[in-house]
């Protein structure tokens, strides 16, 4: 394939998506404005059972830079969240899309991504109890 | 996208992916620790990459190993400590061989009795 026909296939791709990509980028903003830090905050100190699956939870339905996690994470550890609810929520953060589900759908296949979302969310709380194991021994 | 379409093609997929298994491993591993930027920018490249004979597991796999973030280390330690940012990596790698093997078994699952 010459260049000018893979630059033409790509921006096609890229055409193709845009309308979703352009949807899912106003949505983030939206759900954004609503999870603030304040609000992560307050939604911990149930147990860490609950905590890391509501950590997993707040992971899947945010978005934005891996660093925010990080930082918000840190905060959280300050206040005294304990390392697997911490882990759960920066794991799912990355790893599950929530937000960018319905592009990965279109893009990858819907079963796919429901399959991969789902169990990326179950393995976030198994590399939370695995990564609190390990910092303990 | 069109670095993709220009040099990686079916030859070059199954040469360094489908051929060796260590090395296709080490391939998705390292392709989605490096991968930088949004996710959703990574999808039509995945696409042509099944399309072009990577597996679910794999691609899934690729997309979890992006938990990983060398570029965020120094900021990770910070918060949480060398011994925590070396243990999550490896508990992350790890766990995206058991992702790619669920994903593999329900999409083969699926597309059997379909």
């Amino acid at each position: 394939m010459d260049l000018k026909t893979a630059a033409r296939k790509s921006a096609q791709s890229l055409w193709g998506m845009l309308p979703i990509l352009l949807g899912m980028l106003l949505l983030i903003g939206l759900i954004n404005s609503f999870l603030t830090p304040e609000v992560y905050s307050k939604i911990f100190g149930h147990g860490t059972f609950l905590d890391s699956f509501l950590g997993a939870i707040l992971g899947s339905i945010s978005s934005g830079a891996p660093l925010n996690s990080y930082i918000l994470g840190g905060e959280f550890l300050k206040n005294g969240v304990g390392i697997g609810v911490i882990t759960a929520f920066i794991v799912s953060w990355v790893s599950v899309g929530v937000l960018q589900f319905p592009l990965e759908g279109k893009i990858l296949g819907v079963k796919f991504s429901l399959v991969r979302n789902i169990s990326a969310f179950f393995l976030s709380l198994v590399a939370a109890v695995i990564t609190s194991y390990l910092m303990l021994i | 996208m069109v670095i993709v379409n220009k040099y990686i093609n079916r030859a070059f997929i199954l040469k360094h992916i489908r051929g060796n298994k260590i090395k296709s491993w080490i391939f998705i591993i390292l392709g989605g620790i490096i991968s930088t930027g949004p996710p959703y920018l990574w999808y039509p490249l995945l696409k042509e990459l099944k399309e072009k004979g990577v597996h679910d597991g794999e691609i899934a796999a690729f997309l979890y190993n992006r938990s990983i973030k060398p570029a965020f280390f120094p900021l990770m330690i910070l918060y949480f400590g060398l011994q925590y940012t070396i243990t999550l990596s490896f508990v992350v790698i790890f766990l995206s061989f058991f992702q790619a093997g669920i994903v593999n078994f329900f999409m083969s699952f699926n597309s059997h009795n379909s």
